[in-house]
């Protein structure tokens, strides 16, 4: 390991570092041992078979110890593991992570383009969430908003007054024929000025 | 509401002409009578209290106009007065008002339905006359308006109080 490194990695990640060396190292040893000599443990060679495959005959010669080689490494490494992180500072390894800037890697997008949001909603307590809206304040808000006063006018105006107001705008009606025809009889040229006249103008 | 709603909307504070007018007096004409007869029947009932008789109570001969042009203008004064408006005028959706707009105080109320009642060949004048006034509106400034409620008509809000009112 260079020693520019050693710097930066705290002292516990070193010690794990080199114990894990030195244990793969010891347990690479044993495994070559178990190499060189072929153990009965393997499969069992045939006596009487007289060797007329050379490559089955290598296959079956490397085999077994293969076999057990790995199951060794295996056994070896599953035991390392525990062991090396209980070694480990995790805390210190974590400190040292900015989780800001790894979550300002994460795509956000692409996260929520794969979430399913009729499976979100059903996750959502719709009964609780109307309770926790108050009914009571937004129905006010929405009062003030509403022009009562004409709300109900209108409302009220309907209430068998479609008659009052049919006759009124045939009153209306009549009014203006009556105005016209008084006007054609007395051959008057500009139509009556029926607004009232704004304060201050003459009459 | 009518198709003809949006013209009727239009024309508010328009002045209005003689047939609606027409008409208007017409339905007070009928109100006075009745109100008449009710009060006439009223009275009876009272003095039946003490006669032991129920009958109507008519007015003599010479009274009987009197108490009848009485009852009209105090019926019209009251109705122009408060806020421009009689039964007659309510069925119509019409108001008195003052040149402008404004209400008519208690006074020139009174006047007009005096004048109404004196001389009530002046309200043909509507007819001929340019701006649908009566001789009665000439001679007392006043209008009659389509005013069917809508917005803030003063006959929605509050009155001041008459004496308090600017004659503009």
């Amino acid at each position: 390991m260079a020693d520019a490194r050693d710097q930066t990695i705290p002292p516990a990640v070193l010690e794990a570092g080199r114990w894990m060396d030195e244990a793969l190292t010891s347990s690479l040893a044993r495994v070559l041992d178990a190499l060189r000599e072929p153990s009965g443990e393997g499969a069992p060679k045939p006596a009487r078979r007289p060797h007329r495959d050379p490559a089955a005959t290598a296959r079956r010669a490397v085999g077994a110890p293969a076999r057990a080689a790995a199951d060794t490494l295996t056994a070896v490494v599953a035991e390392l593991i525990p062991r090396a992180l209980d070694r480990i500072d995790l805390d210190a390894v974590l400190s040292r992570i900015d989780v800001n800037a790894l979550v300002a890697r994460v795509d956000i997008d692409r996260l929520l383009d794969s979430m399913d949001p009729n499976r979100l909603l059903e996750r959502v307590d719709v009964d609780e969430l109307v309770r926790r809206v108050d009914a009571a304040a937004l129905a006010r808000e929405a009062m003030e908003g509403i022009d009562m006063g004409e709300v109900i006018r209108e409302s009220t105006s309907t209430l068998g007054s479609d008659t009052v107001e049919a006759g009124r705008v045939q009153a209306m009606v009549a009014d203006e024929a009556v105005a016209r025809v008084v006007d054609r009889v007395l051959r008057r040229r500009r139509r009556r000025e029926t607004a009232l006249s704004r304060p201050g103008a003459p009459r | 509401m009518s198709d003809e709603e949006p013209t009727a909307r239009a024309l508010q504070g328009r002045r209005a002409g003689i047939a609606s007018r027409a008409i208007a007096a017409a339905v007070d004409l009928l109100v006075v009578v009745v109100i008449g007869y009710l009060l006439m029947a009223v009275a009876g009932a009272v003095r039946g209290l003490f006669s032991g008789r129920l009958d109507v109570l008519v007015p003599p001969a010479g009274a009987r106009g009197a108490l009848a042009a009485l009852l009209l203008i105090a019926y019209l004064a009251l109705g122009w007065g408060l806020n421009g408006r009689t039964v007659g005028k309510v069925v119509l959706g019409l108001r008195a008002v003052g040149h402008d707009g404004e209400d008519l105080s208690p006074a020139r109320g009174l006047a007009r339905a005096i004048l109404y009642v004196v001389f009530p060949i002046g309200f043909a004048w509507i007819l001929v006359s340019r701006r649908n006034a009566s001789l009665q509106d000439l001679v007392l400034d006043t209008a009659v308006v389509y005013d069917w409620g809508y917005g803030t008509s003063s006959a929605a809000g509050p009155h001041p109080p008459a004496g308090a009112r600017l004659r503009r």
